[in-house]
């Protein structure tokens, strides 16, 4: 071995310190089952860690899988999303308006405006001039004063 | 003997660092019989005994494959496994000195078993490399054994390849000495 001329002052000078020591006593490959049987031990004993393993990687792919199909679908999700935005932003508009025209409504259905104004107010009037409100066509809280 | 770098051939150690995280037993497989021996020849050269190194190796690999997480450079994976075994074995070393009567028993009792003259030559061997400092140990098996350059070796354990090459030659040095009568035996 070329490489392992370091030492040669210091060798025996017949060059036997560059030789590899004879270690086939101690080389597990010379005892063929004796070798295989300390490899089926470490297999053996690596099983439980070795299943575990496989475990948790099916998991992780089986979470994967589900995270590749919402991928696949994101275009068609997507637009889905979108028009189901315009149609929510366009239902909320409609309700808004609604919400404004009520009195007007309240008046086509023949509700007198004083009536709704009076509702609305909330001063805590009494309901005994409504009936001649009603019949005068007037202001109750008005009506009520003028009467007497 | 052919010099190679840590990795060896087939897929790159990232794919199969990538594979079993994933719980691929075949990937994790590959690792092992790839990097086993130099597993061993690290917890060797920590504990001293190859039983004892087996059994660290085994509970290193475990421990790896627990924290493969961590580890963030999966090409240098075996870097990163060798440090764990390294650290697992000093662990090991603390614990044996408490129970030493019983592994020299245990030393004794296996030389004497039916695979006597092996398991003499191993004894020799680790003894002889008692005499030597872990780091020389750790190189002498990675390059004798497992047959890693020195580019690796000397990344491996954050040195240059000079003084990788030095620790090599006193390593061998000092272990053909102890060993001389072996090798005298070996070659009648």
């Amino acid at each position: 071995m070329s490489d392992e001329r370091f030492g040669d002052g210091a060798s025996s000078g017949d060059g036997a310190d560059e030789r590899p020591v004879d270690f086939s006593a101690l080389d597990p490959a010379n005892e063929g089952t004796h070798f295989e049987s300390r490899i089926a031990a470490i297999q053996r004993a690596s099983r439980g860690e070795l299943l575990r393993r496989s475990q948790r990687t099916r998991r992780r792919a089986r979470s994967l899988g589900v995270i590749e199909l919402l991928l696949g679908w994101r275009r068609p999700i997507l637009a889905g999303s979108l028009l189901l935005a315009l149609a929510s932003g366009a239902a909320l508009v409609t309700v808004r308006t609604s919400a404004s025209t009520q009195s007007s409504l309240a008046e086509s259905l023949g509700v007198p405006t004083e009536w709704t104004s009076w509702l609305g107010s909330n001063d805590g009037t009494s309901v005994d001039p409504m009936p001649r409100s009603t019949d005068q066509g007037s202001d109750p809280r008005g009506a009520s004063g003028g009467g007497r | 003997m052919t010099q190679r770098d840590a990795s060896g051939p087939g897929p790159p150690d990232g794919e199969l660092v990538a594979r079993a995280r994933e719980g691929d037993a075949a990937g994790f497989d590959t690792l092992v019989r790839r990097h086993y021996r130099a597993a061993l020849a690290v917890a060797l050269a920590v504990t001293g005994r190859r039983d004892d190194a087996e059994d660290v190796c085994q509970d290193a690999w475990i421990r790896a494959l627990e924290k493969l997480d961590e580890c963030r450079q999966p090409d240098r994976f075996v870097y990163w496994l060798l440090q764990i075994v390294r650290n697992r074995a000093r662990n090991f070393l603390d614990y044996r000195r408490v129970r030493r009567t019983e592994t020299l028993e245990s030393v004794e009792a296996e030389a004497a078993g039916p695979s006597g003259q092996v398991a003499r030559l191993r004894l020799r061997l680790e003894e002889a490399m008692a005499g030597l400092t872990e780091t020389q140990r750790e190189i002498v098996l990675l390059h004798d054994l497992e047959g890693w350059d020195h580019r690796s070796i000397a990344e491996n354990l954050g040195m240059s390849e000079v003084m990788s090459r030095q620790h090599l030659f006193q390593a061998r040095r000092r272990l053909r000495d102890k060993l001389r009568d072996v090798e005298e035996v070996r070659s009648e």
